[in-house]
């Protein structure tokens, strides 16, 4: 899997390039829009990361052309930009997400793993971790073949979990990913809490390792130990 | 009041007292000559009296003077009255004409044969008058002429004078800062205009650029602040997957990754508050608050289930209103998260929607701070972990859309009123 980050600021390409390789892609950076621009012409991604504002340059001007030459690559926008113009703009140009900065890099870890799920099985495919089995297009789960009911937001954090294997999810970060940026309150690492009580529940019952580590009290890990 | 009609106000008083003046003293010359001529008349008339009467020592056999035109008097011996000749103006009835006529008076005094008489001999005015008013009026109908036609070129004049101005007026009116092009003003043959507009431009030219510069400011501002907050985090995020940190370590990256996210909160809230003073949210659609709320609500079910917070909602009616979507979907946002988040466990949200209204109440704790200061930046509890700008957003876009927003407390329910 082959993924392009254009951002300008070397520091953040570099920082999430590096997490971006330790998840097993081939990743490339570019820091500007000529040199962004060149490497989509001569290269085939599986997804491009873009910047809005680039010198030399506009990141909307570059997802439409690379929307003209390889229609299959996914396209992730991100950007400081938060109106709803910007991202109406974004998704109607051909990017297929636009995450807001400052982000989580497990929330563009996601939502890469996401589409790419998307664009290379068309939509229906499984997600296999030992002996848990999500299956995503009607988006049930399975621990040893025994089908584990879950709400719609446990079903999103198991999700999550499985798209960030062994990394350290803080509970900012998970609360975010599921109820969006208007959940801030302090109030909201309970329901976190609470929720990842009753998944971990949920999938022992059905004889299912507990695969969800407790990290330092500040978040969880999901992963063999 | 406008400027044609004080300057035509100011013309019609100064030419209506000119006119006055000019009538009042043409009449009293004109009068002044006639009486002159009847007055030389009368002495004439006298000499001739006194002619007759040294040639003939008798008055009564001339058929000069008729009735009412001569009196005569026998004064007595010791009568020693004045002299001298006067003139005076007296009024007669005339029986033919059944009217009473004017006349000019002269008095003088005579010797007939050893007697001493006082003697009165009078003309009419009546033709004298008639003239007087003919001339006069004829004046007052040429003054008049003259007069109209002076306003009337006067009004046409100032209109094309003015018209330059008021060109300039109306650009500057129709003057849109959001524009994209200067304001065009056309140059004019009068100095003072021209410099009106230079001046004009000049400024609308200085607002344009300091309104630009401005929001590319806050543009900027966004993305450059942003992007290092958003470089501070993926850093420290690096750091929270290093397996080796001690537990201090790891609450200390935390704190550092939550201040971080803090900033960016604030950052975008502070950004948002100038970008609606700048209008930069001006553009606004029909918008139906119902479905909005229940869209909200949803959003925050985790929120109030895990506080326990028992939830109504009743629809009166529909509150609809012309404002920007993003600015309906921030209001209802803080509003709704503010009733929440405020509120304590096992408590209650009510929200009534009526055609005109919105009310939220909300059960918590009794307000600490003043119910006026509650709209204003970073007013909060102490204990509160908010950044205490959601209200004062929410004021800002109420206010910025027409909208009155207003906080009650009754009932220890706190009330918070969206009206039109």
């Amino acid at each position: 899997m082959k993924i392009l980050v254009i951002e300008d600021e070397k520091a953040l390409a570099g920082s999430i390039n590096s997490q971006l390789e330790k998840e097993g892609y081939l990743c490339e950076a570019a820091y500007d829009y000529p040199s962004g621009l060149e490497k989509i012409m001569l290269y085939n991604y599986d997804c491009v990361v873009v910047d809005i504002n680039l010198p030399g340059g506009d990141g909307f001007s570059l997802v439409e052309n690379l929307k003209k030459t390889s229609s299959s690559t996914g396209i992730i926008i991100i950007s400081a930009r938060n109106s709803l113009d910007d991202k109406v703009l974004g998704l109607n140009t051909g990017s297929d997400d636009y995450l807001v900065k400052p982000f989580h890099f497990s929330e563009l870890n996601a939502r890469i793993k996401s589409l790419l799920r998307r664009r290379n099985f068309n939509g229906s495919n499984e997600i296999i971790f030992h002996e848990i089995k999500v299956d995503l297009s009607p988006r049930k789960v399975f621990v040893n073949n025994k089908e584990v009911v879950l709400y719609r937001k446990e079903f999103d954090l198991l999700l999550y979990f499985l798209s960030n294997k062994n990394h350290v999810l803080t509970k900012s970060a998970i609360a975010e990913h599921l109820w969006g940026d208007n959940i801030d309150t302090a109030d909201s690492l309970d329901i976190v809490y609470s929720h990842i009580k009753n998944l971990r529940k949920k999938l022992l019952d059905k004889g299912g390792k507990d695969y969800i580590h407790s990290v330092y009290g500040i978040g969880y890990k999901f992963g063999d130990k | 009041m406008k400027l044609f009609t004080k300057t035509t106000i100011y013309y019609i008083l100064i030419s209506f007292i000119t006119y006055l003046l000019i009538a009042g003293t043409f009449y009293i010359a004109v009068k002044h000559l006639i009486y002159k001529e009847v007055e030389e008349k009368l002495k004439a008339e006298k000499h001739d009296f006194e002619a007759f009467v040294k040639r003939h020592g008798d008055w009564t056999k001339s058929s000069y003077f008729v009735e009412n035109k001569i009196e005569i008097q026998k004064l007595s011996k010791f009568d020693t009255t004045q002299f001298e000749d006067s003139f005076k103006d007296t009024i007669f009835y005339n029986k033919y004409t059944k009217e009473d006529v004017p006349f000019r008076e002269l008095t003088f005094y005579n010797k007939i044969k050893n007697d001493w008489y006082k003697i009165r001999i009078r003309k009419s005015l009546i033709e004298s008058t008639e003239l007087i008013r003919y001339i006069t009026l004829t004046m007052l109908f040429l003054l008049n002429i003259g007069l109209s036609s002076m306003f009337i070129f006067f009004r046409k004049m100032s209109k094309s004078i003015w018209r330059p101005f008021y060109n300039t007026l109306d650009k500057a009116k129709k003057f849109d800062i959001k524009d994209d092009k200067d304001i065009q003003v056309s140059e004019t043959q009068i100095y003072e205009f021209n410099e009106l507009n230079d001046v004009i431009k000049k400024m609308t030219g200085k607002m344009r650029k300091d309104y630009l510069s401005l929001k590319e400011y806050t543009e900027n501002a966004s993305h450059e602040i942003q992007t290092p907050l958003a470089i501070i985090n993926s850093k420290v995020e690096n750091l929270i997957q290093c397996e080796n940190l001690t537990d201090k370590q790891v609450l200390w990256i935390e704190e550092i990754q939550n201040a971080c996210f803090k900033i960016s909160k604030m950052h975008k809230a502070l950004l948002l508050l100038s970008k609606i003073d700048n209008g930069q949210y001006n553009a606004s659609e029909l918008i139906i608050f119902n479905e909005m709320v229940c869209s909200k609500l949803e959003e925050f079910e985790a929120l109030y289930h895990h506080k326990n917070i028992s939830i109504s909602l009743i629809n009166k009616g529909t509150f609809q209103s012309n404002i920007h979507a993003d600015l309906a979907d921030i209001l209802l946002t803080n509003i709704i998260k503010n009733a929440i988040v405020h509120n304590q466990s096992h408590g209650s949200v009510n929200i009534e929607i009526k055609n005109n209204s919105i009310e939220v109440s909300n059960t918590g704790h009794p307000l600490i701070t003043a119910p006026e200061k509650l709209f204003e930046r970073f007013k909060k509890d102490k204990s509160s972990d908010s950044l205490g700008l959601g209200l004062s957003i929410v004021k800002k876009i109420a206010d910025h859309s027409g909208l009155k927003v207003e906080y009650r407390y009754g009932n220890s329910l706190h009330k918070m009123i969206l009206s039109k």
